[in-house]
């Protein structure tokens, strides 16, 4: 397939697709490749792909760092590396060789919210995007918890699955201790047209 | 840029589907506005399909192939297919 399409460019958004990088590599030596580096690899799989495998967690940690590692070494097949954050900056300036930009994932606004009245607003703060402990789930409804107490009338909003089912059922006890249902939302994965209608929303 | 003879980028995902809200319609679509010529594969497919889509991405979708339900057990058979097919070559 990618010997069909020859691309000057290729981008890698995945970690799987690193075990045929330096056969791409070889396939298309002119080409420049660019490697999407995603979400700290070690967390992600400790305390969210492995979680629930009945291992010991020691063995888990020395897996996530293995893979973590083969990812870094993999880095080296590429000409220029892109991430969303800071942290993931952080982490390549100190184990990657390969020039690295950041290009922040925030929400696009564009034009949506030129004219857009504080009378409209709904919600305070907005987040999108996967639900977990990892992303700060806990701290944000710990502080929806501590801005009820300044703020009456603050607003918040997560938007996105929760795949732990642990985790939804402790924020519904959270928000249900807390008396939080009015002002800590969550919701699934809405449509992108009705995603983009919260955006609006936002102030 | 020129659009006689766009440059061609390839976007290769496994996790992430055709419709991504950061890779398809944050990147690819940029990419596309900025004139490249824009291709998306996807990997790990639910479907093996392939199109333009309404925004104009060539789109590539290669259903993974699957053996058995186990992540690590398949790897592994896939594995051991490769090694018998270098075998016999």
């Amino acid at each position: 397939m990618c010997r069909k399409i020859n691309a000057d460019i290729f981008q890698i958004v995945d970690l799987r697709i690193n075990r045929i990088i330096s056969k791409l590599r070889n396939q298309h030596p002119s080409a420049k490749f660019i490697y999407d580096i995603r979400e700290p690899r070690d967390y992600n799989l400790l305390y969210i792909t492995l979680k629930k495998w009945p291992v010991p967690f020691f063995i888990k940690m020395m897996y996530a760092r293995h893979i973590q590692q083969w990812e870094y070494s993999k880095t080296n097949y590429y000409d220029y590396l892109i991430g969303v954050d800071d942290e993931i900056e952080r982490r390549v300036k100190e184990n990657c060789k390969i020039d690295y930009t950041t290009i922040y994932n925030y929400t696009n606004l564009k034009d949506l919210r030129k004219n857009n009245p504080l009378s409209m607003k709904v919600f305070d703060a907005a987040y999108i995007g996967g639900i977990s402990e990892v992303r700060g789930a806990l701290v944000i409804a710990e502080a929806t918890r501590i801005l009820k107490e300044e703020f009456s009338g603050i607003k918040i909003f997560l938007l996105g699955n929760i795949h732990d089912i642990r985790l939804r059922n402790y924020l519904a006890d959270f928000i249900a201790k807390h008396d939080l249902k009015k002002i800590f939302l969550l919701k699934n994965m809405y449509p992108i047209l009705k995603y983009l209608i919260i955006i609006i929303r936002l102030k | 840029m020129s659009q006689l003879n766009p440059p061609v980028i390839c976007i290769i995902a496994d996790k992430h589907d055709l419709y991504d809200d950061r890779a398809y319609w944050k990147q690819a679509l940029s990419l596309l506005e900025e004139g490249f010529l824009v291709h998306y594969i996807v990997v790990n497919s639910d479907e093996s399909n392939q199109g333009v889509t309404k925004e104009g991405v060539s789109f590539y979708l290669i259903k993974r192939k699957q053996y058995i339900p186990s992540i690590i057990l398949n790897y592994l058979i896939k594995k051991a297919f490769l090694f018998a097919m270098n075998m016999m070559k």
